[in-house]
């Protein structure tokens, strides 16, 4: 049966007529055009499909469209904002975190639901956060480092903004 | 073109400013697309009115088609077509049914086709099909399949045996023979080895997204591929129409690791179904269906006889593989297979004796393929842990053993094969510096080992794989516009190692230009020249040295013209960093901008802009098919491998503690994406070595087609790794570049094996080398506690 569906995507109010059993995966894809979250297995197994819904990273496969009724959900299409790539996406481009690029949105997502909470993770904490988001080119080396290397760059600044204050 | 032309417009090495760099003027040409999610796939291909298709598979591994119902199915709204093995008449590659027509031969095998207006109802459609079966009994064991009156694999008529492709190469060096080294030998070694079956699994599966146009009966494909000209000249065969009416784009690529040199049944569907329907049909295949139907890595049956001198070196060698080559593969596509098998028996050692034979037999099971070290990773396996064996046996260091038989600059194996550039001695002398070797050997306790692996692989495969003037592989044009932009027109395959990247780089570096200023043009089999793919490391160095020629012959053309203005030769001149300068005594003064330069070529040539072209070949013959003698590919890199570990000697664990690897890939051109390739091979190594396999059961089913029970390595189990690169240049690679990413994944099984049995002392002849294979290998062998 079909229900229209409300919800904040990337920000913006977003109201769609949605099937029952419509996959988040397919209504973000297909009906919404927004192609930079993938599919990968469509078994919440490889984590290519990973948004995030009130902060918290999912696999959209794996997620019926009508459970973010109300919710904020953001995809890989959400970050950069104004042509301005967030600090995340700096480092993944500055360490060559990315080969393929197709596991590249929802590693960057689960990277940032991780970052968003624990602005400073041991490499552990890392590996934990993204252990669900298969790459098959890298080895991760990179993608941890990218990681590391954006917690770095945010204290930073974030020491220098209490350093003006 | 002459293939030796135009090098003295070469840029030379001191004059470097991109190739070579780390600094962030070196940049990622696709950076920001992948980043922020805008880089598009074929899978994200859409467009109004678009059907979706998919496909029903056998569930039988052999056995007749009796009947296929397929009315309840067309009966469904929504659904657009149907299509069955008769709507195929062609066969692909010899062998290959786009839809089986009378027969199935293994699991998987595509049997009808459905598409619809949505991707639920094409699902729905594939539950109402009735497909009859007369179930045959099937053959999964290689050896068995060759025994008389074993099953008939494909059912073709074939009088074969079930042996596909066979190559068998013997020679020797100034006319030793090979029997009389086998009796002349200090210590003889005959040793047995078995590989398992993986799955190369890109996280993006195979996609196709198909549009037809009647009025111009022209097809445009979006195709996941790494080999479009190949999905072109397949399609045009499969239709039966010649290649003008296939318009090949290759978008980007989420992995192939080798399974997207082929040329999936899906492609075709989606095309018959836009060419029927006139409306854009889309085929995304399952992770099931990757798994099930494209073609994995070959497992492998291996038997080594070595003869050693008493210092250690390799007198001859013979080797007698077979491997389970699955349900299809009679044809010349796999006959690299047999061959490269061969031609990896023979490395990385001086062997001036040899007999290797390798076959391919037909087995009901999922058809095996290219998968990256296309059988290097099986063959290089067993014959490094042969080599490591022997060391111990004869009471030499395993560096030093390794050592005195490596290859060197210079030398010519029988196997036809030459050695340029060569640094394995170098490879295995830093491996063992890192890993401590001489300090720790004697220290380590019981559980706890190193391992070493040394190994190699081609740079640059020959085969063009279609027939093309000069056997040429990769052509490429520079074309230089009025106000000096610059465009690419090349077709060199990015998969993710970085291609558009590296070629963009290239053309960069030698017209003195920044990477932004150069435009590389989205390929297409239409919009720029032909280059036979990404498989068999060929990129870097046949489509680098390609797309510099192009770029120098753009350069030469301008030098020539300032050359005269300017009353000096023209090779004289260079251009660095947007200027046209002059190395000639007393004129160094002159300068010219890149810009003014272009302009003023222009006016000299009647106003034509400035075009430049490129090609290269590896010139070779197909004797190497026949197991003659032949130099399989223009140079050859070298790895070593090395593996620190412990073993839970109660439950067979290991616990990698560092992974170090040294390669020889010449020149890196871009050291980032290098060290990249290097600990993406490792991880690859690692999966094949104690994490992934496909497993088949007894009637001929894979247990395992998907990521949960598959076992693919997170982020978790990788250990810390240490690459090390950059060896002598070669003096044929672009730049001096050689191979990397694809062979590198070779030493990483034989390196764990050697670590796991210094470790424990158990003798390993088998891989994947999981806790269970370990621990019952612990109850069979015993604790070897004193081992040490």
């Amino acid at each position: 049966m079909k229900k229209i569906l409300s919800f904040t995507l990337n920000g913006e109010p977003c109201e769609v007529l949605c099937e029952d059993n419509r996959s988040l995966l397919d209504l973000i894809r297909d009906d919404l055009g927004l192609t930079g979250t993938k599919k990968g297995c469509e078994e919440a197994e490889c984590g290519a499909c990973t948004v995030m819904i009130d902060g918290r990273p999912v696999n959209s496969c794996a997620t019926l469209a009508r459970e973010v009724e109300g919710c904020e959900v953001l995809t890989v299409e959400g970050l950069a904002k104004d042509g301005k790539l967030t600090p995340l996406q700096k480092q993944f481009i500055d360490k060559w975190a990315f080969q393929c690029g197709y596991c590249t949105p929802g590693m960057i997502m689960s990277a940032k639901a991780l970052l968003d909470h624990n602005p400073n993770p041991t490499e552990q904490e890392i590996r934990e956060a993204i252990e669900g988001n298969l790459c098959r080119c890298t080895g991760y080396a990179k993608i941890v480092e990218a990681i590391q290397a954006t917690a770095a760059e945010m204290a930073e600044m974030a020491a220098a903004q209490k350093g003006e204050v | 073109m002459n293939k030796f032309a135009d090098k003295e417009y070469f840029r030379k090495p001191e004059d470097f400013r991109l190739i070579s760099s780390t600094e962030s003027k070196y940049t990622h040409v696709d950076a920001y697309e992948k980043v922020t999610g805008k880089a598009k796939y074929a899978g994200d291909f859409m467009a109004p009115n678009m059907l979706t298709a998919k496909v029903l598979h056998s569930p039988i591994s052999r056995g007749r088609i009796l009947s296929i119902d397929t009315s309840k199915a067309e009966a469904l709204p929504g659904v657009k077509g149907v299509l069955t093995g008769k709507d195929f008449p062609i066969r692909i590659t010899e062998d290959i049914e786009i839809l089986c027509q009378g027969q199935v031969r293994m699991v998987g095998d595509p049997v009808v086709a459905v598409c619809a207006i949505s991707e639920e109802i094409a699902e729905q459609a594939l539950e109402l099909i009735d497909v009859q079966y007369e179930e045959m009994p099937g053959v999964y064991d290689p050896w068995e399949s060759i025994k008389d009156g074993a099953p008939d694999v494909q059912g073709y008529g074939y009088d074969n045996h079930n042996i596909g492709p066979t190559c068998h190469q013997q020679g020797s060096n100034d006319g030793k023979d090979i029997d009389e080294e086998f009796e002349k030998a200090a210590y003889v070694q005959h040793e047995d080895f078995k590989t398992h079956r993986i799955q190369h699994a890109p996280i993006e599966p195979h996609a196709t997204f198909a549009e037809y146009d009647p009025e111009k009966d022209e097809w445009t494909v979006h195709q996941s591929t790494t080999m479009s000209f190949g999905d072109q000249f397949w399609l045009a065969h499969g239709f039966q129409k010649d290649v003008s009416h296939f318009h090949i784009i290759r978008p980007y690529v989420g992995g192939a690791f080798g399974s997207k040199s082929n040329w999936p049944y899906s492609e075709f569907i989606a095309c018959e179904f836009a060419r029927r329907t006139l409306r854009p049909v889309r085929f995304v295949q399952t992770r099931e269906e990757e798994f099930q139907t494209m073609h994995g890595r070959h497992p492998f049956q291996i038997h080594i006889d070595t003869a050693f001198a008493e210092d250690g070196t390799i007198l001859a060698k013979k080797a007698d593989q077979i491997m389970d080559g699955g349900a299809y593969g009679v044809s010349h596509s796999q006959y690299a297979a047999v061959n490269l098998s061969v031609i990896w028996c023979a490395f990385p050692y001086k062997i001036d004796a040899i007999d290797f034979r390798s076959r391919r037999i037909l087995t009901n099971t999922a058809e095996g393929g290219a998968m990256r070290g296309y059988t290097a990773c099986q063959v290089q396996f067993a014959h490094d842990v042969n080599m490591q064996l022997a060391a111990e046996r004869m009471g030499i260091d395993p560096i030093e053993f390794r050592k005195r038989s490596a290859m060197e600059p210079g030398y010519h194996s029988p196997a036809g094969l030459i050695v340029t550039s060569c640094s394995f001695k170098e490879t295995l002398d830093d491996a063992a510096k890192f890993m401590r070797w001489e300090e720790r050997k004697d220290k380590m306790g019981n559980g706890e080992g190193i391992g070493f692996a040394g190994t190699a692989f081609v740079s640059g495969t020959a085969a063009p794989v279609l027939n093309t003037p000069n056997q040429v592989q990769t052509n490429a044009t520079v074309r230089v516009d009025l106000h000096g932009v610059v465009s690419l027109y090349s077709n060199c395959h990015d998969n993710g190692q970085g291609a558009d990247t590296v070629m963009t780089a290239i053309v960069a570096e030698e017209l003195g230009l920044n990477m932004n200023e150069v435009k590389l043009i989205q390929p297409s089999t239409f919009d720029s020249g032909y280059d036979s793919g990404a498989y068999g490391s060929r990129v870097t160095f046949l489509g680098g040295n390609a797309v510099r020629r192009a770029a120098v012959d753009a350069k030469r053309q301008i030098l020539e013209v300032i050359g005269a203005k300017w009353g000096c030769e023209p090779h004289l001149l260079d251009i660095i960093d947007h200027n046209i300068i002059c190395r000639d005594m007393g004129k160094t003064d002159l300068k010219m901008s890149w810009a003014e330069a272009v302009y003023a070529t222009m006016l000299t040539h009647g106003g034509d802009e400035v075009v430049g072209v490129g090609s290269y070949y590896h010139r070779t013959n197909n004797a190497q098919y026949q197991g003659k003698p032949s130099n399989y590919a223009p140079s050859y890199v070298f790895s070593t491998g090395a593996c620190h570990l412990f073993v839970d000697q109660e439950t067979g664990q290991i616990d990698i503690d560092e992974f170090f690897f040294a390669h020889d890939c010449g020149r890196a051109l871009n050291k980032r994406a290098v060290e990249a390739q290097l600990e993406g091979s490792i991880y690859s190594g690692l999966g094949y070595a104690v994490y992934e396999e496909l497993k088949i059961n007894d009637k001929g089913r894979m247990m395992n087609p998907n990521f949960r029970d598959y076992r693919m390595i997170t982020a978790l189990d990788m250990p810390h790794i240490t690459t090390k690169f950059d060896y002598a240049p070669d003096p044929e690679g672009p730049f001096g570049a050689k191979e990397c990413g694809e062979g590198t994944t070779a030493p990483i099984a034989p390196a764990v094996a050697n670590a796991i049995h210094n470790a424990t002392g158990l003798m390993i002849h088998e891989l994947p080398l999981d806790p269970e294979h370990i621990w019952r290998l612990l109850k069979e062998q015993g604790l070897q506690k004193d081992h040490k």
